[in-house]
């Protein structure tokens, strides 16, 4: 039953987990501020509520309020000049705080229910973590059972009779299931509407980015440091997601490890790659040239701080989450963030091609490249001892084919180099990659990338190295779908070859597989059955929550019903000429329509009658709107025959048997006086009795014969369904009253 | 939100069934909180502000369809009393019952809407719980304040179950009404010391016990109660059914009661106040009569229908009597020529006649009954007479209501 401790103490874990929303997404204040709302949830509880030992005088809260309240206000808004959402949650902390110490009353539990309701709408303001979901799904949980219990409290003593309302100890399990229930309930009928509500096609469902909360991504500026890359590859946070489908729309899950690229590196200098820019160079990336067969990427980006973003090459179009395309720099081929870009996540599509050769629509053609001479650009002071190194491993007059073969075996396949995280160098006055290839031979990608990046430019094959990521996690839950990490990240090489077609890129990663995949394994150390389940919620989470948009939607929700719809009823007059033509000994075909949707379909159409025949049942039988028009007594029988039919298999009430008021009341008036009509009689017969005891009494001996008259009257409308004119019901309350006056009188 | 009459369209409803989903006022701040979170979703874009004012959208759905589905199957039913006695406590029975067969129904409130109304607020029961195929007794005490016939309208069963935004109103079944006799009091000893120094002929008679005092009236068949002493045995065996002797007072035992129910036409609270002491009086000597054995009790009320009721003293009499006393009206005009014609010769010769009135009465000089054509049992009958006026200073010592 109701316990009044058991509802304060929902109304503070209520307004407690609002604090910890609010304090998820607050960066600003480094106290955990929770922690000192649930110290004083419980110092109320035990001081105020149960011992009542420590209050705060009425006469002066309101000026305690005032004065603490305007001193936080001046010092809050002080320090927020751009966020002032995130001093009202504080706010909204401090008057809680007063509250806990007061008598409480209803208004006060009111308050303290509402202004973590407020919290929680301010905190949702500032957050995007899944975190911060799962504790507003446990709020609306605490947040329900509290008011269900508030209710049964209020209503208890608002009808007390004198004694006070009634508080008892046992554990209200019976309502923590029924809370449950409702809880579940509310979640999924609001997740529904939240699916279900339009959005407009250019509009941008995200999060509003009070806050920076962009990561730092090193190794994806403009000048990279040799070396710079390795520190992220030790980190396990999530970068992106990213779903495959082919061009029908289907899965697609690439054989090998797919590189997503990143940032070009054109130009080397003393251990610093530096990407060569030319910002009048960048075109939108929108209806490029595309071949038959491409990868359609649904990428969600989380916030980073660099303009870069991430996509299989070669792209031929895209489309953020507001409609806009990415930018693509002509100069390198380095796909962009542009400025109409919505801040902080971004969600973008983006369709590549499949092929042999990685030459992105837009950008400057390789044997036309302005730049061919900064992509065959070696440093003068390690240029002779790259070109002695390599003419040790290609002959000279090698091809450029060849070039390429010899110096991506020797670095991945020789066994002479292996992949290591370590930073550390052999000779600190050479070059780093010198120093790489000729005394250390081990790094990581970054060193292999540049490596072969520099040994091709000696030997005039152009070429470029690319920070990007490799792979991912594969996760077979919900969608499938890629996890990609900082410790993803990934250098490799993009060079042109020459054929009889003509000058192409290729790409080239000259980082051992097996060795670099070990080390990215042992990077985080979540198995990976939860991983994969925490990724997938994340997943979910911001696909479904966050930037869940029309585009979204239309894939989700309205695609699926649309394609149901017109696939299934596309179906049906096939079906039913194969039902009209079978003979009843394959039904194969049955089976097979039945179960793409057919039962559904069949499920559907049952309920719409149910729901068609208790609405006829009801308005045109019951309330009598049929009357005697034919046509709507024919349609009034057949809603109750198909309601009785459905009453018969259980999926319905039977029809209520029409109830005739006028009988009723006389039966009420006989009974009234103690005249019960027993099952075995039918009203005729009991009627006859009564007539025989009123005639025993000269009062009521002139009504004697009313009742008679009366059950006549209804064998007319109940079974013959003729319904009485206005001068028979008048007639009819009027040998009803005469009949009450005459027994009252007896 | 919502009502539905479900109301035969051949007749009058007597039977009432009243449907209802109200938004209670928290429930109005719910929506209203709910609008303003759909506004600043559609201003800000914020994916989570939205699926907030979804959730609030969920909230008042299902809180909408837990409302309605906590009294689905639940039916209230109440027992009256046979009658009441106005200022004093009558206690009325409700009983809940949850016809389904899963899930308890919760935080029901039975109100009974009394017409005409006793206090503001109906009188209604909170009811916690009732379990799945169970069913709640409660029981309530109420004070009607009045004598008169009190309109119960259908028991009307509420619930705000289970977040109290939307209220579910449920009556199903007929008003019933409930007969409230007059306010009752005390009559003193000395009151029957002077009302039989006022009849002088009726003194050295010894109070009769049995049969004493009886007259042999004929025979009836045995009945449940009657005494196996007074079976007529030749006669049982001659028909051969039980038969009883049949008594009946003496017309020396006859006690009448008139009351004139006077009300002036321009009447004030006081003259109101008189007419229900002089009711009330007439109420508490019928009781007091009736408790007393072999008394042939007369009671005449001189109203604008005059009514005459009579019978052996018995409780069965004293509820016959007690009725028209409930519904009795004041009047400018009393009728005493027409009761005077309705009573017997016989009775007005040997009875003895109380006349209660909230005004000095005079029977005796009564110029319109001098008129009338039974001029001479009138005078016979002032003769026996004994009047009241229960506004005499006289009469508050020798009663006093409860």
């Amino acid at each position: 039953m109701i316990s009044i401790q058991l509802f304060r103490a929902g109304v503070y874990a209520s307004v407690c987990l609002a604090a910890v929303g609010l304090w998820l997404g607050d960066d600003s204040v480094p106290v955990p501020y929770p922690w000192l709302m649930i110290f004083a949830a419980i110092a109320a509880q035990a001081f105020t509520d149960t011992w009542k030992k420590l209050f705060i005088p009425e006469p002066v809260a309101p000026w305690l309020g005032l004065v603490i309240g305007a001193i936080f206000v001046a010092e809050e808004f002080r320090r927020y000049t751009i966020d002032v959402v995130q001093p009202l949650g504080h706010l909204l902390l401090l008057m809680q705080v007063l509250l806990f110490f007061h008598a409480k009353n209803d208004f006060r539990y009111w308050l303290l229910l509402v202004s973590s309701f407020f919290q929680t709408l301010i905190a949702a303001v500032h957050n995007n973590r899944l975190s911060f979901g799962v504790v507003m799904v446990c709020h609306l949980g605490v947040a329900l059972w509290t008011l269900s219990q508030f209710t049964q409290l209020r209503e208890a003593s608002r009808y007390a009779r004198g004694e006070a309302a009634p508080p008892r100890s046992a554990w209200p399990w019976r309502a923590l299931v029924g809370s449950s229930v409702s809880t579940f309930l509310v979640l999924g009928v609001a997740m529904v509407f939240f699916l279900v509500i339009p959005r407009q096609p250019q509009a941008t469902w995200a999060q509003l980015q009070m806050g920076s909360g962009q990561q730092h991504l090193s190794g994806f500026d403009e000048n990279i440091r040799l070396g710079q890359l390795g520190t992220i590859l030790e980190s396990d946070d999530q970068v992106m997601t990213i779903h495959l489908e082919d061009e029908r729309g289907r899965l697609y899950k690439p054989s090998d490890e797919p590189l997503w690229r990143g940032v070009a590196l054109s130009q080397y200098d003393r251990g610093t790659w530096q990407r060569v820019t030319d910002v009048t160079a960048a075109l939108k990336l929108q209806t490029m040239t595309r071949q038959a067969s491409f990868v359609r990427q649904r990428i969600l980006l989380q916030p980073i701080q660099q303009g870069v973003v991430f996509g299989l090459r070669p792209a031929f179009r895209s489309e953020m989450q507001n409609g806009d395309p990415l930018e693509l720099a002509a100069t390198d081929g380095t796909f962009l963030r542009p400025d109409s870009a919505p801040r902080g996540q971004l969600q973008y599509t983006l369709d590549s091609n499949v092929g042999p050769f990685s030459d992105q629509p837009g950008e400057y053609a390789p044997a036309t490249h302005r730049r061919l001479d900064v992509l065959r650009q070696v440093p003068d002071e390690i240029s002779a001892d790259l070109k002695q190194y390599v003419d040790t491993i290609v002959p000279p007059q090698a091809s450029s084919d060849e070039v390429i073969r010899l110096l991506l075996e020797h670095l991945r396949d020789s066994g002479q180099f292996s992949y290591t995280l370590a930073q550390s160098r052999s000779d600190p006055t050479i070059d780093p990659v010198l120093d790489f290839l000729v005394n250390r031979r081990e790094g990581h990608c970054e060193y292999f990338a540049s490596g072969l990046a520099l040994m091709l430019r000696t030997r005039g094959v152009p070429a470029r190295v690319i920070n990007g990521f490799k792979g991912g996690d594969w996760n077979e839950l919900l969608d499938k779908f890629y996890t990609v990490r900082q410790k993803h990240a990934h250098s490799w090489v993009e060079a042109i070859v020459e054929t009889p077609t003509g000058s192409h890129w290729v790409t080239l990663d000259p980082t051992p597989g097996a060795a670099r995949r070990q080390v990215v394994a042992r990077v985080g150390g979540t198995s990976s059955f939860l991983r994969q389940w925490y990724d997938a919620s994340r997943q979910a989470w911001f696909n479904y929550v966050m930037n869940y948009n029309n585009q979204e939607q239309q894939r989700a929700v309205y695609g699926p019903i649309r394609r149901f719809f017109t696939e299934t009823l596309a179906a049906l007059p096939r079906t039913a000429w194969r039902l009209a033509r079978a003979k009843f000994e394959h039904f194969n075909w049955l089976a097979a329509w039945l179960a793409s949707g057919g039962t559904a379909l069949v499920i559907l159409v049952l309920w719409l009658l149910t729901q068609l025949s208790r609405a006829v049942s009801d308005v045109l039988v019951d309330k009598g709107f049929a009357g005697e028009r034919r046509g709507l007594r024919t349609l009034a029988r057949l809603g109750t025959w198909l309601r009785r039919v459905f009453a018969r298999f259980g999926l319905m009430d039977s029809p209520r048997q029409p109830r005739v008021q006028f009988y009723e009341r006389l039966r009420h008036i006989l009974e009234s006086r103690h005249w019960h009509k027993r099952p075995t009689t039918t009203p005729r017969q009991f009627a006859e009795e009564i007539a025989r005891s009123l005639q025993a009494s000269p009062q009521s001996q002139p009504v004697s014969y009313h009742p008679a008259g009366i059950v006549d009257l209804y064998y007319r409308l109940r079974f013959g369904r003729r319904p009485l004119s206005e001068i028979e019901s008048r007639l009819v309350n009027q040998m009803l009253r005469s009949l009450e006056e005459a027994l009252v009188r007896r | 939100m919502g009502s539905e009459t479900n109301s035969d369209s051949s007749s009058r409803p007597a039977r009432v069934v009243r449907r209802r989903l109200n938004v209670t006022f928290e429930g109005t701040c719910a929506f209203a909180l709910t609008g303003w979170v759909l506004a600043s979703a559609f201003l800000t874009h914020a994916s989570l502000i939205l699926l907030a004012f979804c959730a609030w959208v969920a909230i008042l759905i299902v809180s909408a369809a837990l409302t309605w589905t906590n009294l689905r199957r639940v039916r209230a039913t109440r027992r009256l009393p046979d009658h009441a006695v106005a200022g004093r406590p009558t206690r009325i029975e409700c009983t809940v019952h949850n016809d389904r067969w899963a899930g308890t129904a919760r935080a029901i409130v039975l109100a009974n809407r009394v017409q005409p109304a006793v206090g503001e607020v109906p009188p209604s029961i909170y009811v916690p719980a009732v379990a799945a195929r169970g069913e709640r007794t409660e029981r309530i005490e109420l004070t009607l304040p009045h004598r008169g016939r009190f309109r119960f309208e259908p028991l009307e069963t509420t619930s705000r179950f289970p977040f109290g935004f939307l209220e579910r109103r449920l009556a199903i079944g007929s008003p019933e009404e409930l007969l409230v006799y007059p306010r009752l009091g005390h009559i003193a000893r000395r009151f029957f010391e002077v009302e039989r120094e006022q009849h002088p002929h009726q003194e050295g008679r010894r109070p009769d016990r049995a049969t004493a005092g009886m007259e042999y009236h004929g025979l009836h068949e045995f009945r449940a109660g009657d005494s196996p002493r007074w079976i007529h045995w030749p006669t049982s065996a001659r028909r051969g059914r039980l038969m009883v002797k049949e008594f009946e007072a003496r017309r020396n035992r006859d006690v009448a009661l008139l009351l004139e129910p006077w009300l002036p036409a321009a009447a004030d609270d006081r003259d109101r106040a008189l007419l229900e002491l002089a009711v009330s009086f007439a109420a508490t000597l019928c009781v007091e009569l009736c408790r007393r054995q072999g008394l042939h009790v007369v009671l005449g009320i001189a109203g604008k229908e005059p009514v005459l009721r009579h019978g052996q003293s018995s409780v069965r009499l004293l509820h016959e009597l007690l009725e028209p006393l409930a519904l009795v009206e004041g009047t400018d005009e009393p009728q005493w020529e027409r009761l005077l014609h309705e009573l017997p010769p016989a009775w007005t010769a040997r009875m003895r006649i109380t006349a209660i009135s909230s005004r000095p009465l005079h029977l005796a000089s009564h110029q319109g009954a001098a008129k009338a054509a039974a001029l001479k049992k009138w005078r016979r009958l002032a003769r026996r007479l004994m009047e009241v006026d229960v506004g005499s200073s006289a009469l508050r010592d020798l009663f006093e209501l409860h």
